[in-house]
């Protein structure tokens, strides 16, 4: 928990599920030159909607133009959009009828659904998309190969496990995806970032 | 609806009420069967205290008293009205050979006194504090808070208080999330054009302020 307390600073909010994200969305928005939104973290998917009762009484709100919604798809983009819309519904606010498209006025507010919108999986698979085509990624391709012939197993979680591995191999070996983005590693220009940038870039 | 007499002697009523989201306030000349006080920030009126405190004595309801103030001084043993020059203070024992005056153990002390008494002077009222937190240490307001909220549920009296203090609003929250029953709103005035809003929070968004610090002044 802050020290202070937080304002909301900017005209713009794009909001995501934890400190990770807040990191790896600052970093971001950094690289893109965008100064004037505000990331914040709404701790999690079962807390959006206690986030959003608070966020609409908060002072400051009226000065909001638009919020950006981000959550993981975990096993279902369509699931996760939908329930996101119910509750900004019941709270009020304008839900929009697609991802990545910004409706209402004053908020304006448009929902990503990491990692891309329509795949299930989260932050860690738009990660793994970015580097995907690294040569070093072959190795860690053949380390999880390699385990699961001589231990006979394998991660539930295959583009995780494979981002923190390769994060695992860095120089400085234990780097977070926030901590990762905000030291560079994260390749800004790939086109798996396109759909993301063109997000944050639309209110 | 309330009526009021503040600390200078001055009386009258009005009613405020929320209206949608808005503050509507307007004088309201009818009579009111409840009994209320207005405790300013700035002026002290012991004098009153005195006589609030005297009523309390005379059916021995003293150590109510004593028991809160203990938050703030734990040394202190009873308290007496000893008369000044030739008005009536609330004295304090801290068993150092004499008694002093209570304005003398410091602001908060008085100022937790005046409250305490008010509210037990106002049973089915209302109790108006301007500046609740004004020299209340921050580590003691918890305590505070729920010293004030216990002595306002058994004389079934509301506080209404003003405050610009965070750890205020936090205390209040926590005291009474720790209650049996949950009795704490906090409604944030803000000027929007020519209308005064109310933003109002309840126990799941002042938790969810507090979780993430969010400002809420």
């Amino acid at each position: 928990m802050p020290a202070t307390t937080q304002s909301i600073s900017q005209p713009k909010l794009l909001i995501g599920e934890g400190a990770e994200e807040v990191r790896f969305f600052n970093a971001m928005l950094s690289h893109l030159k965008l100064g004037d939104i505000r990331v914040e973290e709404y701790g999690g998917k079962r807390k959006l909607s206690r986030y959003l009762q608070e966020l609409v009484i908060r002072p400051s709100y009226r000065e909001v133009i638009s919020i950006g919604i981000t959550r993981d798809a975990d096993d279902n983009a369509s699931s996760a959009f939908q329930s996101i819309c119910g509750v900004l519904t019941n709270i009020g606010l304008a839900a929009p009828a697609a991802t990545e498209v910004f409706v209402g006025d004053r908020p304006k507010v448009g929902i990503f659904i990491l990692p891309n919108g329509r795949n299930a999986g989260m932050l860690e698979d738009l990660c793994r998309d970015a580097i995907q085509a690294y040569p070093d990624m072959q190795c860690v391709d053949e380390y999880f190969k390699c385990i699961h012939q001589k231990a006979n197993r394998q991660p539930n979680n295959p583009a995780k496990a494979r981002v923190h591995a390769w994060l695992a191999s860095q120089v400085e070996p234990d780097r977070r995806l926030g901590e990762a983005a905000e030291s560079g590693y994260w390749p800004w220009n790939s086109p798996a970032f396109d759909s993301l940038k063109q997000f944050l870039r639309s209110p | 609806m309330y009526r009021y007499s503040d600390d200078m002697g001055h009386s009258g009523s009005s009613r405020a009420f929320i209206f949608g989201d808005a503050l509507k306030a307007e004088y309201a000349p009818l009579p009111s069967s409840s009994a209320s006080t207005l405790l300013s920030s700035h002026v002290r009126m012991p004098v009153a205290d005195a006589k609030r405190y005297s009523k309390l004595e005379e059916v021995n309801r003293q150590d109510e008293i004593l028991s809160t103030l203990k938050i703030l001084e734990p040394r202190l043993r009873r308290l007496a009205v000893l008369m000044s020059g030739n008005a009536p203070i609330i004295n304090g024992d801290l068993n150092i050979g004499r008694l002093i005056p209570l304005p003398m153990m410091g602001e908060g002390i008085s100022r937790l006194l005046s409250i305490i008494l008010a509210i037990y002077d106002s049973p089915h009222g209302v109790v108006l504090v301007d500046e609740i937190e004004k020299g209340l240490h921050y580590s003691t307001m918890v305590e505070v808070w729920k010293a004030i909220a216990e002595t306002a549920r058994r004389s079934e009296t509301q506080i209404i208080a003003t405050t610009h203090s965070w750890e205020c609003i936090k205390a209040a929250h926590e005291a009474s999330a720790a209650s049996d029953a949950y009795s704490f709103r906090l409604h944030r005035l803000e000027r929007v054009k020519d209308e005064i809003r109310v933003a109002t929070y309840n126990q799941e968004t002042l938790d969810t302020a507090v979780e993430m610090s969010h400002e809420v002044r």
